[in-house]
């Protein structure tokens, strides 16, 4: 669906994306996961045309680079900042955009997609009276206006709370099963696991590794952990391939007050692939 | 051409919505235009200066000087006790000056002959040269009247002449050849003042006016014709003048808005929204310029039809008029451009282009008309779109100038147009390249 070659950026010197190279597939979430810095949003805007590559093509499957402007059309972008008109009410939002795409429709499809992401009942007021998290849903609604197959939604989570949160990810994944391909960049490895179907583990501008979930943990992710608590002793950590095993023989050895099994996640994964956690 | 509309009718509800902005652009002006038409003379045609007045001397002729002064309809005199309380009110600027008739005032119109003369004191405001000039000139005008009366007067002339013929008969500097021609002189002047016959009062003419030989003797004639507007509605309110200023302020105002709009949208993100739509550059930048050149037409439109309804504003060639505004509203889109090419941030937009767009308004007539600054920055001026705009405007409404005559200015402001289209859209372009 859309496809990075060798993709290559510097500003002033520094490097922010080193030879990317990647390929999202059709109708999956992927997720771009790094610490801020890493590159993503720069790898999204280049995907979206809106940053010139120094080296290495973009191209959206059978339709062509992003740069033209009918090749846009098929790309929804949601960026990292709230780029709305805080003295417009949602609904002016929508249809200005709405208009510039050119859809006969505006009005109702404005409508549609206020009903989708929950914020029908506020069409009318100002952005500026929303709360930080529905102010994200109408950033996100205004790329859904055009009904593209596909999103590139630059950390749409980014300073929400909890519920809103949780509305944003049940939302993309509802976009997903509905066929859409989502190219989602986040830092919270939380989300990754629990949103995307593959995820890419960015930093400094490189791309280190991409797979499923399962699939990095197993090849970074190491072994899980047995963690045996005694009473009176401190607790023992065993790490292992079999941690079954390791808990029978625990127990076998008696005198356990209990037992706790640590199994490796993204964040091991970003730990075994950058050297540090992504919450430094 | 419909994302041009659509860009251009969403920056106008955002002018409006933004009520600040929205005050600058057309409130602030207005007020400004109403302010300066009042202080250029009000709807009464110009208030008269204030002048304190002393008569210490409380003789007839002091008298018939006060009354003068009092029936000019330039001046509005105020009679004080003396020149104290007259002091006060110049330095508390309740007057431009004070008029002080000394105790000798009458005694010296009575040595006219002998090296006396009208003795007037005047204590005057160090702020206001200009008005001290202009009074000057008044208070000579008055003392000359008083010298006619005077001439027209048999008794006054006879006692004047008496006092001289003192004088010359004990004058030690005098030779007596030259005294009896003195003499003669003063005799022939005696005779001339009795035996003059005056013609009656002209209908409806003041019989107190000065008529005979040497009624209403000036040394000058200086006739004074006020230049008519070309336009059919008569007189200009002075409105006519104070509303082309107004109006610069308000393109000012809509220049100020765009500009930091277009910034603003940059820092927050809404302008990377347009260059994702499938909209061309060359259309988000038309868009933005066809927004600010409605919002500029919509500020002169707006002030002179205000003026028109409730100030007396008249509109002297109403095509013409169309046209400069349209042509003004052109420049000053370009000079938004410009704005927006240079100061690409929010911050250098508000500051900087602030900075910027006041001194050429300044420069330009904006804040005082341009016939009040020195010739060099009368000169200068020509740099700035605020001053080819007013003349455009002043042009249309009331200078009854023609299109031929219109068209220094005209390419002018086009040029501006053009100029800043094109390098605020490089600018544009340079900071915003995909």
């Amino acid at each position: 669906m859309l496809r990075l070659r060798d993709l290559a950026k510097s500003f002033g010197g520094v490097k922010a994306v080193d030879g990317l190279s990647l390929e999202v597939r059709r109708g999956e979430v992927f997720g771009l996961l790094g610490a801020n810095g890493a590159g993503k949003s720069t790898t999204i805007n280049m995907a979206m045309g809106l940053v010139a590559p120094d080296r290495g093509t973009v191209e959206l499957e059978g339709l062509g680079p992003p740069t033209n402007a009918q090749v846009r059309r098929h790309l929804g972008f949601a960026p990292q900042t709230l780029a709305l008109y805080d003295q417009l009410s949602a609904e002016e939002n929508l249809q200005f955009f709405a208009r510039l795409y050119g859809l006969t429709d505006a009005k109702s499809r404005a409508a549609a997609v206020l009903e989708l992401v929950g914020l029908a009942p506020r069409a009318k007021d100002r952005v500026a009276t929303y709360s930080g998290g529905m102010q994200r849903r109408l950033n996100l609604a205004v790329a859904l206006l055009h009904d593209p197959p596909l999103l590139l939604l630059d950390e749409p989570t980014a300073g929400v709370d909890p519920q809103s949160r949780n509305n944003i990810l049940e939302l993309v994944r509802d976009l997903a099963s509905r066929g859409r391909t989502v190219v989602y960049t986040t830092h919270y490895m939380e989300e990754a696991s629990r949103l995307c179907d593959r995820v890419g583990i960015l930093d400094h501008g490189k791309l280190l590794d991409v797979g499923t979930v399962p699939e990095l943990v197993q090849r970074h992710g190491g072994d899980t952990v047995v963690v045996v608590e005694r009473t009176g002793l401190a607790e023992e950590r065993i790490t292992t391939s079999e941690p079954l095993k390791q808990i029978s023989l625990a127990l076998d050895a008696g005198d356990v007050s209990g037992v706790r099994v640590e199994r490796p996640d993204l964040e091991a994964v970003f730990l075994a692939l950058t050297g540090r956690s992504l919450r430094d | 051409m419909y994302p041009m509309l659509v860009i251009a009718a969403k920056d106008l509800k955002l002018l409006f919505r933004d009520r600040t902005s929205a005050f600058f652009t057309f409130g602030f002006p207005l007020l400004l235009a109403i302010f300066f038409g009042m202080v250029f003379g009000g709807s009464g045609g110009g208030s008269p200066a204030t002048l304190a007045i002393v008569d210490e001397s409380g003789g007839p002729i002091a008298k018939s000087f006060a009354k003068d002064l009092e029936d000019d309809e330039l001046i509005e005199t105020v009679h004080v006790a003396d020149r104290v309380a007259g002091e006060l009110m110049v330095r508390q600027g309740k007057a431009i000056a004070c008029v002080i008739l000394p105790k000798s005032f009458d005694a010296g119109a009575n040595a006219m002959f002998t090296g006396g003369g009208l003795q007037v004191e005047a204590l005057v405001d160090p702020a206001r040269k200009a008005e001290t000039g202009l009074l000057t000139g008044k208070l000579n005008e008055i003392a000359f009247r008083q010298l006619g009366r005077a001439f027209n007067d048999p008794k006054r002339m006879t006692s004047m002449l008496t006092t001289a013929r003192a004088a010359i008969a004990i004058s030690p500097n005098t030779s007596a050849k030259d005294k009896g021609l003195f003499r003669n002189f003063f005799d022939s002047a005696e005779k001339l003042s009795k035996n003059t016959t005056r013609d009656p009062p002209k209908d409806g003419a003041d019989a107190s006016e000065d008529t005979g030989i040497f009624g209403g003797f000036s040394p000058a004639k200086v006739t004074v014709t006020e230049l008519k507007s070309r336009s059919d509605a008569g007189p200009n309110s002075p409105y006519a003048i104070s509303f082309p200023q107004g109006i610069a302020w308000g393109l000012m105002g809509c220049v100020m808005s765009f500009a930091s709009g277009l910034a603003r949208e940059r820092s927050r993100g809404t302008l990377l929204r347009l260059a994702v739509a499938p909209v061309s550059r060359l259309q988000v930048l038309g868009g933005k310029a066809l927004g600010c050149f409605l919002a500029c037409l919509m500020v002169v439109f707006l002030l002179v039809l205000f003026g028109r309804a409730f100030l007396g504003v008249t509109i002297g060639n109403p095509w013409l008029f169309v046209l400069a505004a349209i042509i003004s509203a052109f420049g000053f889109s370009g000079v938004m451009m410009l704005l927006t090419g240079l100061f690409r941030s929010e911050g250098g937009a508000e500051g900087a282009g602030r900075a910027v767009i006041l001194v050429l308004a300044m420069i330009g007539g904006g804040t005082i008309p341009l016939f009040f600054m020195p010739p060099f920055l009368q000169t200068l001026s020509s740099i700035s779109p605020f001053k080819w705009a007013i003349f455009a405007v002043e042009g249309a409404l009331w200078r009854g100038l023609t299109v031929e005559q219109l068209l220094p200015a005209f390419g002018a402001l086009f040029a501006f147009g053009i100029a800043g289209l094109i390098i605020g859209g490089r600018g544009f372009a340079r900071s915003d390249a995909r």
